[in-house]
């Protein structure tokens, strides 16, 4: 067996059809970029190799091309990919979209450039990179560093901008795949179900009881309606009784129990010794999970937001048989992702509905199907002892248990995900598992469990809760020994450029005067926290919560500081700033999921409520921008945030939040 | 019956009287602008203007709407303070995704129709049942302010 390539998820074994597929994928350079931009007919076109999913990478990269080629952004007609005719990306993910592609994307438009101006050029351009100083984009200050509005904002506003079920094919119907309400890591199939009332049902088209319609170990029954709801109807008097296998699973508590897998954890000897428990929780994307599926001719057209249309377009062309070109599939706008767009669920619901009936079909996944049937952020649970000496941690051993990550569940089969754990550790759930300050004896293990539901990325993979567990515990370490957290911070950065942005984020927030105060039984306090992203971007965030006499804790305002090197668009760096600190408000106070035996209890909003406007803190962002190649924006505040808002709580309660979400009880004014 | 959809008669069938509202504005007349989100009125994605009133059409059936006025996103282009809600959405940049958006702006729209200078508490008020998790909650905040004048 060879291991292949950096990503865990790349394990080759020959002849086993269970094996996800691995789609052929090159990194991305400037001999793929050459085939995203061309020109022809007096227009420059550009087929948009990612995912946009509010990101902002579709202007992001607009911007490098019209400062490259020195055109507007009215001249450059933009499309999004398809799983054929371009030049094939990987998925997007990890906030690389401008970090990997805005150079050889600017390297492949000069040499468009210089291809157009030297006339008459048909055919491919051969790409002559250049040195990055001598790429326009570099020292352009008419699109860099600006934030021009697109027709994006304008379209979104009249509701004309089309997401995937919005996409209407002649003769379209609409599709749903019903499953046991159970685990989808248990054997279950329907047994018995009213087919006679279904067919009764105004609008009732089909029914597909197909061993194919597999999600994990779940066999799912397919029904096909003019309407959805006639599947609503459907769904309710065709009353499924479903044979479900009768076995007890692990136990989320059980099993993500730090002390149960490390009964040996040296006695601290008078260190800091801490458990933080983060819960589970689910993307809750306001979009759920949509393809609709169509037969032109011979070839399969699927329409979706995907995070990996390649990825969506090989497990479909694996099932069913067929050579992948005779799979099209086609990217959306996406409704939110966030990590949890990256695998195909709903788009092979739809194929094989659509395969079935010879009808182009429409399948979006209930409120209730996203939760139960998607992966989730995995639950993970720490220990921390930790010791300082002169200013300076003199050490530091942590374990952490979790699920996995990037081994998910809802990809690898058990006795793949367990030969793939035993070569390689899931770097989802370490990424960002290393305290990015100086420390003398640093020791860490992780131990991972399969649970009875799915686990997989999630906003940041584990670098949001790591940098929690990490933060928390470092600012207790510094109240135990008196040191101010801010100028450790900037004394202690392994980096230089964290050092920067934690003192800028001193000086923004005013951080050293501000104390923790009460006013008529509401009491406030300050937090402070700051992390590495990927070992190339950085943030720093001061919070200030406010927790009332019943324990109910409002972050009131959030100053920050972020580097990710050059930035193309700021007010787009900006927005994914504020959005991963309504992350980190979700984090800290909001973000559960509920599951029995594996089985998600949680249906709806209700149970796992998402954070509101009301709840959000006012925000106030510096960009630190040095003259460094442009890193990741999307993910980088997740280290900060959630960390300097559990450490204001306990600057304003004196009690350390440990567990994820926090409970108003346990801050409560008797 | 019928309805009145963005200024236009719709007939509706009396067999389709039990129709959820967002599914025939989707399904029967192609406005997408709304969209599904929870499907129990929770999120918000799906909010429509009934009798000037923001309505969760996800849990609206259309047989108690005879004789009503319904207007989705599509249909704001006359509205005074839809033109100004627009013009401050766009400034402001607020969408991310965008998919919450429509629902987002038809409750904006209807906040300053009623109440033209909403104070934060108003705004809260108003804006709170509409979920987004790109976390756009603070640019709509500052893109209502601007379109009802309160901040530039």
């Amino acid at each position: 067996m060879t291991l292949l390539g950096s990503s865990p998820l790349f394990v080759a074994i020959g002849g086993c059809s269970l094996i996800p597929p691995i789609p052929a994928r090159p990194g991305v350079d400037t001999e793929s970029a050459r085939g995203w931009i061309s020109f022809a007919e007096g227009r420059y076109r550009f087929i948009l190799p990612r995912a946009e999913m509010g990101q902002g990478i579709e202007i992001a990269l607009q911007q490098v091309i019209c400062a490259e080629l020195g055109i507007g952004l009215r001249e450059l007609e933009t499309v999004y990919h398809q799983s054929s005719g371009s030049p094939p990306s990987r998925a997007t993910v990890g906030s690389e979209s401008v970090q990997d592609f805005a150079i050889p994307i600017a390297q492949a438009a000069a040499s468009l450039r210089d291809a157009v101006e030297s006339g008459g050029n048909i055919g491919q351009v051969t790409v002559v990179e250049r040195e990055i100083d001598s790429l326009r984009f570099w020292r352009d200050t008419s699109f860099i560093g600006g934030s021009p509005n697109d027709e994006t904002h304008a379209k979104l506003t009249k509701g004309a901008l089309p997401f995937t079920a919005d996409v209407a094919v002649a003769g379209m119907v609409f599709g749903r795949v019903l499953r046991a309400p159970a685990s989808l890591e248990l054997k279950s199939i329907p047994s018995r179900y009213n087919l006679e009332a279904a067919q009764s049902v105004s609008g009732f088209i089909d029914v597909l009881d197909d061993d194919a319609l597999t999600l994990g170990k779940s066999v799912g029954l397919g029904i096909l309606a003019a309407s959805n709801d006639a599947l609503n109807d459907i769904e309710r008097v065709l009353s499924v009784e479903w044979s479900v296998e009768e076995k007890i699973l692990n136990l989320e508590d059980h099993e993500v129990d730090v002390d149960r897998h490390f009964p040996e954890f040296p006695d601290g000897d008078g260190a800091l010794d801490l458990r933080f428990d983060i819960k589970a929780a689910p993307h809750n994307p306001i979009e759920p999970r949509s393809a609709l599926a169509d037969m032109q001719g011979d070839r399969l057209h699927i329409w979706t937001g995907s995070q990996d249309i390649f990825y969506v377009r090989d497990t479909i062309s694996r099932n069913l048989g067929w050579e992948a070109e005779r799979i099209l599939v086609h990217s959306m706008r996406i409704g939110g992702a966030f990590g949890g767009k990256t695998i195909c669920n709903v788009e092979w619901e739809a194929a094989r509905l659509a395969t079935h009936s010879g009808k182009p079909v429409q399948v979006q996944w209930t409120r209730a199907q996203e939760l139960a049937n998607a992966f989730h952020r995995p639950p993970v649970s720490y220990r921390i002892q930790a010791a300082m000496v002169d200013g300076e941690i003199s050490s530091w051993t942590q374990r952490i248990a979790s699920s996995h990550i990037l081994l998910t569940n809802a990809v690898l089969p058990d006795w793949l995900q367990g030969i793939a754990g035993t070569f390689i550790d899931d770097a989802g759930v370490t990424r960002g598992s290393v305290p990015p300050y100086k420390t003398r004896d640093f020791e860490t293990d992780v131990q991972m469990c399969r649970l009875g539901f799915h686990t997989g990325p999630w906003r940041g993979l584990g670098a949001g809760p790591n940098a929690t567990a990490i933060e928390s515990a470092l600012d207790e370490l510094c109240i135990a020994n008196g040191t101010d957290p801010l100028s450790f911070r900037v004394k202690n950065a392994t980096d230089e450029r964290l050092s920067r942005v934690c003192d800028s984020v001193g000086t923004l927030s005013n951080g050293k005067t501000r104390k923790a105060y009460s006013v008529m039984g509401k009491r406030y306090g300050y937090g402070m926290a700051a992390g590495i992203y990927k070992g190339k971007s950085y943030a720093a965030a001061v919070a200030e919560v406010s927790v009332d006499s019943s324990g109910n804790v409002k972050v009131e305002h959030i100053w920050c500081t972020h580097d990710c090197g050059k930035v193309i668009n700021p007010d787009r760096v900006k927005a994914q700033i504020e959005g991963n600190i309504a992350w980190g408000v979700g984090l800290v106070l909001r973000d559960t999921l509920s599951t029995r035996n594996g089985a998600v209890q949680s249906r709806s909003f209700f149970d796992c409520p998402i954070p509101r406007m009301s709840e959000m803190p006012s925000i106030e962002i510096e960009l630190v921008e040095p003259d460094e190649n442009p890193t990741g924006a999307g993910e980088t505040m997740i280290v900060a945030a959630p960390g300097a808002i559990a450490n204001a709580i306990r600057n304003a309660t004196g009690m350390r939040p440990t567990q994820f979400p926090v409970q108003p009880s346990d801050y409560t004014i008797n | 019956m019928r309805i009145k959809v963005n200024g236009e008669t719709v007939p509706v069938p009396l067999e389709r009287s039990t129709a959820t509202l967002l599914f025939y504005l989707r399904e029967e007349l192609g406005l997408t602008g709304a969209k599904y989100g929870c499907g129990v009125g929770q999120c918000g994605a799906c909010t429509v203007l009934v009798e000037g009133e923001p309505v969760r059409s996800c849990i609206t059936q259309i047989g108690d709407l005879d004789q009503q006025s319904v207007d989705t996103i599509e249909g704001l282009d006359g509205d005074e303070n839809a033109a100004k809600v627009r013009a401050a959405w766009i400034e402001t940049a607020v969408a991310q995704c965008g998919y919450c958006q429509a629902g987002q702006i038809i409750s904006a729209v209807s906040l300053i129709s009623k109440n033209p200078q909403p104070t934060d508490d108003d705004i809260n008020a108003a804006m709170d049942g509409n979920l987004c998790r790109c976390g756009t909650y603070n640019r709509i905040r500052k893109a209502i302010k601007r379109a009802s004048g309160q901040e530039k």
